[in-house]
């Protein structure tokens, strides 16, 4: 399956929360796992400054998230969002829902 | 069908299939003079043949272009169409046309040309059918001056499919210019999201030189995996550049033109799936009411006094239909609660899992049906009714087997009706709540001044109380935590109610008491003063007079009465929602004892009125949101009545007392 | 560049649809039937999947459904190579998860066309 192996760029530290390069459906359940779990912890630190191919369903999740976190009163941060997800979010109008920072290159 | 080389075959086909269109064409010719149905009968064998062939021996644009002549050729031929001097001009043409598609085909070139495809549009429009978008790219290319706007709303599997609305967003982009608004509405909590299943909704404006085909072509794909509507932006202006606000608002969007996102959220309404036996039960009604009508009719011009009995028919019947088809319009809104259940078994699992319980899921009554309003809202709640169940209701396997139960902890999710509501129970055998740690963390923030003589149902309750749980004390509390109050008030935004009702190691039940609709209620019509109040019947419990001397005051102003055995608040809607010229004696007017949420009182009221349906209008929508009422309705007379919010007036009431 | 895999029975079609790919610089794969399909799908992860209907061993849609319960394949896109003007075998196609279709015959403009529209 692959997916295991980017790890590095995919496990929760101290609120940070890091997505894969490949960051689409297929593989998307890991990084449910992980912002649920971070769901508890505030301040929470997004870094999508690797992601290299993005779809609906990862841009979803990160929605459902922001507005979770949000509910909870809990801060949510970006340390950075390549172009590919920037331009994806941008073209389905969720820039600004999820406050994406200006691109930033990986 | 493929290691035959079918070209051996073409040859014959050409022959055959042009023989038959030169009868064809005879016979169409003799048809114009009047002819019989045998002719028309050839004229379709003809077409049908070439239909048939050309499917065969790999023609399909042959196929297709015949297939709609074929078409109209049946209406004709069974009757549903009569021939006239239009269609045989055009079935002549068709027979030119295909006579060019067989030249081309010997040729070897491409069968479908301009002509051939503006033709097929022509026979497809004579039958009565579009044809399917992909086809009509080339015709009736019909633009919007002021471009279009797209209303998307993906269905949950259309990613899992591998249409990602990303890449037809992309495509869109490349027609024109796009104004891209995401809908988030539907989006379900974190926890109760399936990551694979789209629950996001686009409203797109598009600018530029567009076709309405065009534009269908993006979405050809999944025309039957989302709902989809296409209109013409109606632009009082020449499309001026992409400014999200100060767009006018879709055609018919109630007067709400200059309110912006809201509007745009709002004007999704979603869609129900209803089966056709359920439309036809409506129609059937619709002619019961027709023929009721008819019969009342009769007395429009004289009204004969020994025709009483037929007139007091007439109107009974009419009520009776009107009942029906009430409710059948309200099943239409029905759907299981099934849908919602359904995610539960995954959810359990992987929770279970995650913090190593043992849990088993038992579903009861997924078939029971909610308003679909009702039913998209009542998701969340549960979600975290269960999580919490699972979360700090059950036990590890190791703290049961101590207590001498089973490893394994069930879960039960019940629903059914019981009166006019719908009841969902969450059931744990678990621990209970845990009396102590409440009491002390209810103390702690300021919620009770002390915990002696608290009721079982009082502790319950705390747990509801806004700023009883964070997220912080869930860790070090084993009582029950997060945003139990926002449960609640989800519950009671939909008209519900949640009670929580635990005994220590025995377990927990929450239940959870929703409206059958949001739309129409039962309710006791009461006058309070000059106004009305509508009572919902659901909550009543039962009216009664009281002598004055059965009250009893309390300190701080407070006035209790006993009923079945215990004292009730009294709550006097008068001084509640100050009207003026009400009766003050207690014995002057009438206590009607309502009950919500496990609480009980009684609302102090002249007299009343009379039962009655109320079709509920928010009061917030048209007003702002006023305590201890739920909304407004409109009485027979045209007057507005105000609908009394039970639960909120016991919740007001018990927090006074609690102050 | 992408990997393809194109599954066709008929060995001319199959080559057709391979011989325009490669030349279009896609890494493309075949195989003659659905059975054939899953193994080389479960070999290796492909990212768009084109599929004649009517095969023999396994058809196209069996194969989809199949395909489709594979997580994997979740979201990946899978073309039918329908010859059907009706409706129907669209539809069936749909229903057992693909993602969208492209109506036999074909040309290589098309082909490309249609595969560079869902590869992005």
């Amino acid at each position: 399956m692959g997916g295991k192996s980017k790890g590095v760029a995919g496990t929760s530290v101290a609120g940070r929360v890091g997505m894969p390069a490949d960051f689409r459906i297929a593989d998307v359940m890991d990084m449910h796992r992980q912002l649920r779990d971070a769901l508890n912890v505030s301040p929470i630190v997004l870094d999508g400054s690797t992601v290299d191919r993005v779809d609906t369903a990862a841009l979803q999740l990160l929605v459902a998230f922001q507005r979770d976190a949000q509910k909870r009163g809990h801060a949510v941060t970006w340390a950075g969002a390549s172009a590919p997800l920037y331009d994806a979010a941008s073209q389905l109008g969720l820039a600004q829902t999820l406050a994406l920072p200006a691109k930033t290159s990986a | 069908m493929s290691t035959i080389n079918v070209a051996q075959f073409h040859k014959v086909f050409f022959e055959e299939s042009l023989e038959g269109l030169d009868a064809m064409e005879a016979a169409l010719l003799a048809l114009d003079e009047g002819g019989d149905a045998e002719l028309v009968h050839s004229i379709f064998r003809a077409a049908h043949s070439i239909k048939g062939g050309a499917a065969t021996f790999g023609f399909p644009e042959m196929a297709a272009f015949t297939h709609e002549a074929e078409s109209l050729l049946d209406q004709v031929r069974d009757g549903r169409r009569a021939i006239d001097k239009p269609i045989v001009e055009l079935m002549l043409r068709t027979v030119d046309c295909l006579r060019g598609m067989f030249d081309r085909a010997e040729a070897g070139q491409p069968l479908a040309d301009a002509g051939s495809e503006s033709l097929k549009l022509q026979l497809a429009a004579a039958v009565g059918r579009e044809i399917p978008a992909a086809a009509t790219k080339a015709a009736t290319k019909s633009a919007a001056p002021g471009g279009w706007i797209i209303q998307f709303r993906p269905h949950a599997g259309m990613l899992a499919g591998g249409n990602d609305p990303l890449r037809l967003m992309r495509e869109l982009a490349a027609l024109g210019q796009l104004v891209v608004e995401a809908q988030l509405d539907r989006v379900p909590a974190l926890d109760a999201l399936d990551p694979s299943e789209c629950h996001l909704g686009w409203r797109i404006e598009l600018t530029g030189a567009v076709s309405r085909e065009a534009i269908a072509a993006v979405f050809e794909w999944v025309e039957d995996e989302c709902d989809l509507s296409i209109e013409p932006r109606v632009a009082a202006a020449p499309p001026p550049a992409p400014v999200v606000e100060a767009v006018a608002a879709p055609t018919g969007a109630g007067g709400a033109a200059g309110a912006s996102r809201h509007a745009a959220s709002s004007n999704d309404a979603g869609s129900v799936r209803v089966g056709i036996d359920k439309i036809d039960s409506l129609i059937d009604l619709v002619g019961e009411l027709v023929i009721t009508q008819a019969m009342l009719d009769q007395f429009r011009e004289a009204f004969d006094p020994s025709r009483l009995s037929l007139l007091q028919e007439g109107l009974a019947q009419l009520a009776r239909h009107t009942r029906t088809l009430q409710e059948s319009v309200m099943g239409i809104r029905m759907l299981p609660i099934g849908s919602v259940f359904n995610r539960f078994p995954r959810l359990v699992r992987d929770l279970s899992q995650k913090l190593g319980k043992h849990v088993k899921l038992d579903m009861v009554g997924e078939h029971t049906e909610l308003d679909k309003t009702v039913l998209e809202k009542i998701g969340d709640p549960l979600v975290h009714l269960v999580r919490n169940a699972i979360d700090h209701g059950l036990e590890t396997p190791e703290k049961r087997r101590a207590a001498g139960k089973n490893e394994v902890g069930t879960l039960r999710l019940e629903a059914f009706h019981r009166g006019g509501s719908i009841v969902v129970e969450i059931v744990d055998d678990g621990a209970g709540l845990n009396r102590e740690a409440i009491i002390a963390k209810a103390l702690q923030k300021g919620l009770i001044k002390s915990g002696e003589g608290i009721t079982d149902e009082a502790v319950g309750d705390l747990i509801f109380q806004p700023g009883f749980s964070t997220a912080a004390v869930t860790t070090d509390l084993s009582g029950r935590g997060v945003g139990m109050d926002v449960v609640r008030r989800n519950v009671v935004d939909l008209g519900g109610n949640v009670a929580i009702k635990s005994r220590a190691g025995a377990g927990t039940t929450f239940t959870i008491t929703l409206p059958l609709t949001l739309a129409i209620i039962d309710g006791l019509s009461a006058a309070v003063g000059d106004e009305c109040y509508i009572v919902p019947l659901v909550s009543i419990v039962e009216s009664i007079q009281l002598p004055a001397d059965a009250v009893r005051s309390v300190t701080g102003g407070g006035e209790l009465f006993r009923f079945r055995g215990e004292y009730l608040p009294i709550v006097r809607l008068h001084q509640q929602f100050g009207c003026a010229s009400a009766r003050q004696n207690i014995e002057d007017g009438l206590l009607i004892v309502v009950e919500a949420d496990g609480g009980q009182v009684g609302l102090f009221v002249d007299g009343l009125i009379g039962q009655q349906q109320a079709v509920v209008k928010s009061l917030e929508a048209n007003y702002r949101r006023v305590d201890g009422i739920s909304g407004a309705t409109i009485l027979a007379d045209g007057s507005v009545a105000l609908i009394v919010d039970v639960a909120g007036l016991i919740r007001m009431q018990s927090r006074r007392k609690a102050a | 560049m992408a990997k393809i895999l194109a599954v066709d029975d008929s060995a001319s079609m199959r080559g057709m649809v391979a011989l325009t790919l490669r030349s279009a610089g896609y890494d493309v794969s075949e195989a003659e039937n659905g059975q054939l399909a899953l193994d080389s799908a479960a070999a290796s992860r492909f990212d768009l999947v084109l599929a004649d209907v009517n095969m023999p061993v396994m058809d196209g849609i069996s194969m989809v459904r199949e395909l489709r319960t594979r997580p994997e394949y979740k979201g990946v896109p899978i073309l039918m190579l329908t010859t059907e003007s009706n409706t129907d075998k669209k539809m069936e196609g749909k229903a057992a998860g693909a993602t969208g279709w492209l109506v036999k015959p074909f040309d290589p403009e098309q082909l490309l066309a249609t595969v560079r529209r869902v590869l992005g």
